[in-house]
C-alpha cells in the first residue's frame, strides 16, 4: 500500500530510483514504518539497506529513502538531499491544496450568502422573516429540518422531529452562554429519539443575541469548521434580515398610529363648529390651536329655536390623547344639557356635566374648567356660568379691560356644583375673550409668561378691530412673543363683540 | 423639583420648590399613593418654593385631595406665593382646598 501522500510523488521517486541504478546501487526503496511501500532493485535476492534517509514533513518523518549497494558519506549525502526534495514538494502540495479547500469554501459561503440576501430584500413582519429564513437555509444547507427561534417564536421547515419546547431548552442555552454548539450522537453526545445532529447557532439582532438558528440532523460533510463557518455567516445574514423585519414592523405601527392621530384630530375638529353661529347684537369669532394634533380645549355653539344660543368654552387638564377623550366626554354632555334640559341655564348646565362626570373625572384623575353663557340680544345682556375657567377677559367699549372671575371650581372638583348664574351688559362694541391658559401661560427664551396685563392691553389696543381680527390679534402676538418655540399648551379662544342692531 | 418631608404629630409636610409642572406631577402623584397607605392621611403641601404651577399639578393635588378625604384624611396648602395663589383664586380652587399661611399655622388648625 503506498502512502497516500506519496501518490503525486511516484514518477518523481522512480526517477531517482533509476538514478540511483545507474550509479551502481542494487537497491532504492520507499518505507514507512517497516513496511516497503515501493521498491526498485536491479538484482534479487534484496539486499540490506546500506543507506538511509527520513522524508520528514512538520518534523514528523512520514516516509523513509533506502538504498542498498552503496556506501559512504558522498551517496548518504546526496540520498539526504533526494529525500528533503521530496519533502519539500509534498509540503508546497499540501498548501496549494488547501488553499484551494479554501477558496472552495468560501465561494460556498458567497454563493449561499448572496442567494439568502437576495431572496430577502422584499419587506416582511418577523413571523414572515423567520419562515423565509428558515425555507432559504433549508435550500443552502444538507438538512433534515431548519428552525429559527426569535424570542419565543419558532419557525420550522419542514415539520422537525424534535418539540419545539424541547427546541427552546436548548436554545435557552445558546442565550445564557452566547456560544454556538455542535452536538452530534457520534462524538457520544445524548439526543432525543430521532435527532443524531443538533447545531445552535446565536443570532445578533440589534446588538443582542436574541435569537438562534438551529440545523436538525444536518449531514455530515466532514468539513466541520468550514461548515461551522457557513453557518455563522447564515447567522449574521439573518439577523439583518431580522432587524430589517422589526424595523418594518415598528414603520408600520408608526404610520398606523400616525394614521389613527390624523383620524382622531379630524374627528375632533369635525366637533368644534365650523363657522360661528349668526346672533342678533353679536359679532363673533372663535379658533383653536392644539400643542400636539389633538388636545383637550375645545369651544361650541350650541343653537336651538325655542332657546337662547349657548357658548361653552372648557379647558380639560392635561393633554394630548387622554385629554381629548376627556374632552369628547365633556363636550357631548353639555350639548345633550343645552339641548334637552328643561331650564338649560348656563349654571345648570355646569351642574349637570359635574354631576355625570365626577366619578368617571374622579377615577381619571382630571378635572375640566369650563365658561357657559348665552346672549339675550332684546336685553343687552350676557348670562354666564363660570366653573374656574381663566382668563376670561371683559373689556367695555373705550374702558379698561378686566378680568370675569369664576364662582366655583371647575367641573370634576366637587360631587356637586358652587357655580351659580351671571349678569353681564353687553352693549355695541363691548368685548369679551374667553381663552384658555395656553394664551396667559405661553412663554418666551426667558421663560416669562405672556400673562394676563399683555392680554388687556391687546384687547384695549385692538377694540375697534372686528372680533375674527381681535382673534387673528391674539394668536399672533403669542407667537411672536413665543419666537419659534414649541407651543407647550392648547390654545382655543371666543370673541364676542357687540354690535349695532335695529331692536 | 426638590421634595422635602417633615413629620409633625398630626401631619406630613411635604416642601416641594420649583416649577410644579408636567414633569414634576406623576412623581408627586406617586408620593400621595404610597403614603395613602395609612388610615387616615393628612398631608400639607409648603408650596414656599413654587413659583408657577400648571394644570396638571391642580390635577394631581385635587386627586390627591379626593383620595384622602375618602379615607377621612385631607391635604392641605400652605405658603403659596403670589402667583400660585392667583391661580387657585382665578380657578375657585381656594374654595377647595384648606390653605394656611404657614406649616405652624395648619398643624395648629388640624
Amino acid at each position: 500500500m503506498f502512502t497516500p501522500i506519496l501518490h503525486s510523488q511516484h514518477p518523481r521517486l522512480a526517477t531517482l530510483a533509476e538514478q540511483w541504478l545507474e550509479a551502481g546501487a542494487h537497491t532504492f526503496s520507499v518505507w514507512h514504518n517497516h513496511q516497503m511501500l515501493a521498491c526498485w532493485s536491479a538484482q534479487a535476492p534484496l539486499e540490506p539497506a546500506s543507506l538511509i534517509a527520513p522524508i520528514k514533513i512538520d518534523g514528523q518523518i512520514i516516509a523513509t529513502l533506502q538504498v542498498g549497494g552503496l556506501d559512504g558519506i558522498p551517496s548518504q549525502q546526496r540520498l539526504e538531499g533526494d529525500a528533503n526534495l521530496i519533502s519539500h514538494i509534498l509540503k508546497l502540495e499540501q498548501e496549494v491544496q488547501q488553499l484551494s479547500t479554501e477558496l472552495t469554501n468560501v465561494q460556498d459561503q458567497m454563493v449561499a450568502l448572496c442567494d439568502l440576501a437576495q431572496s430577502t430584500h422584499s419587506p416582511l413582519g418577523v413571523t414572515a422573516t423567520l419562515q423565509m429564513l428558515a425555507r432559504e437555509i433549508m435550500r443552502l444547507t444538507p438538512t433534515e429540518s431548519v428552525a429559527l427561534i426569535f424570542e419565543s417564536q419558532v419557525a420550522c421547515h419542514p415539520t422537525p422531529p424534535i418539540e419545539t419546547d424541547i427546541l427552546l431548552d436548548y436554545f435557552r442555552l445558546v442565550l445564557a452562554t452566547g456560544r454556538e454548539f455542535v452536538w452530534r450522537t457520534t462524538d457520544g453526545m445524548s439526543l432525543p429519539a430521532g435527532i443524531h445532529s443538533l447545531s445552535l447557532i446565536p443570532i445578533q439582532v440589534q446588538g443582542e443575541i436574541k435569537a438562534g438558528l438551529a440545523l436538525i440532523n444536518q449531514a455530515d460533510r466532514g468539513k466541520k469548521k468550514s461548515n461551522l463557518n457557513l453557518l455563522k455567516a447564515i447567522a449574521k445574514q439573518a439577523g439583518i434580515q431580522l432587524e430589517h423585519a422589526l424595523l418594518y414592523q415598528e414603520m408600520l405601527t408608526q404610520t398606523r398610529l400616525q394614521t389613527e392621530m390624523d383620524m382622531a384630530r379630524k374627528v375632533q375638529l369635525q366637533l368644534l363648529p365650523q363657522t360661528p353661529p349668526k346672533i342678533t347684537g353679536l359679532d363673533i369669532a372663535a379658533a383653536a390651536q392644539p400643542a400636539s394634533l389633538i388636545g383637550g380645549d375645545f369651544y361650541d355653539f350650541i343653537s336651538r329655536a325655542d332657546r337662547p344660543t349657548t357658548f361653552t368654552l372648557g379647558d380639560v387638564a392635561g393633554k394630548g390623547m387622554p385629554a381629548a377623550l376627556i374632552m369628547g366626554m365633556l363636550h357631548s354632555i353639555m350639548q345633550r344639557a343645552a339641548r334637552f334640559m328643561p331650564s338649560p341655564t348656563p349654571a345648570a348646565i355646569v351642574q349637570r356635566a359635574n354631576e355625570d362626570l365626577y366619578d368617571d373625572f374622579t377615577q381619571l384623575g382630571t378635572f375640566a374648567t369650563t365658561f357657559i353663557g348665552q346672549y339675550d340680544t332684546e336685553a343687552g345682556v350676557l348670562h354666564y356660568a363660570n366653573a374656574g375657567h381663566a382668563p376670561v377677559i371683559f373689556c367695555p367699549a373705550g374702558g379698561e379691560a378686566r378680568l370675569i372671575g369664576a364662582d366655583g371650581p371647575p367641573v370634576g372638583v366637587m360631587p356637586t356644583s358652587l357655580c351659580s348664574n351671571h349678569q353681564l351688559t353687553f352693549g355695541p362694541d363691548d368685548i369679551l375673550v374667553v381663552a384658555t391658559d395656553g394664551f396667559s401661560e405661553a412663554m418666551n427664551d426667558s421663560e416669562e409668561a405672556f400673562g394676563n396685563e399683555r392680554l388687556f392691553q391687546l384687547i384695549e389696543e385692538s377694540a375697534h378691530l372686528s372680533a375674527s381680527e381681535v382673534a387673528d390679534c391674539l394668536f399672533q402676538a403669542i407667537a411672536d412673543f413665543s419666537m419659534g418655540r414649541a407651543q407647550c399648551d392648547d390654545q382655543t379662544l371666543i370673541v364676542l363683540k357687540g354690535v349695532h342692531h335695529d331692536r | 423639583m426638590v421634595f422635602k418631608t417633615r413629620c409633625y404629630h398630626n401631619m406630613i409636610v411635604l416642601e416641594l420648590n420649583g416649577r410644579f409642572d408636567a414633569h414634576v406631577a406623576p412623581m408627586v402623584a406617586e408620593w400621595f399613593d404610597r403614603n395613602a397607605t395609612t388610615p387616615t392621611p393628612h398631608v400639607t403641601v409648603n408650596l414656599a418654593g413654587v413659583q408657577f404651577i400648571d394644570s396638571s399639578a391642580l390635577a394631581t393635588l385635587i386627586q390627591a385631595m379626593k383620595q384622602y378625604r375618602q379615607q377621612q384624611g385631607d391635604v392641605y396648602l400652605c405658603n403659596l406665593q403670589q402667583t400660585v395663589r392667583i391661580i387657585f383664586e382665578l380657578t375657585q380652587l381656594e374654595k377647595v382646598f384648606t390653605i394656611f399661611t404657614s406649616e405652624e399655622e395648619a398643624t395648629a388648625a388640624v
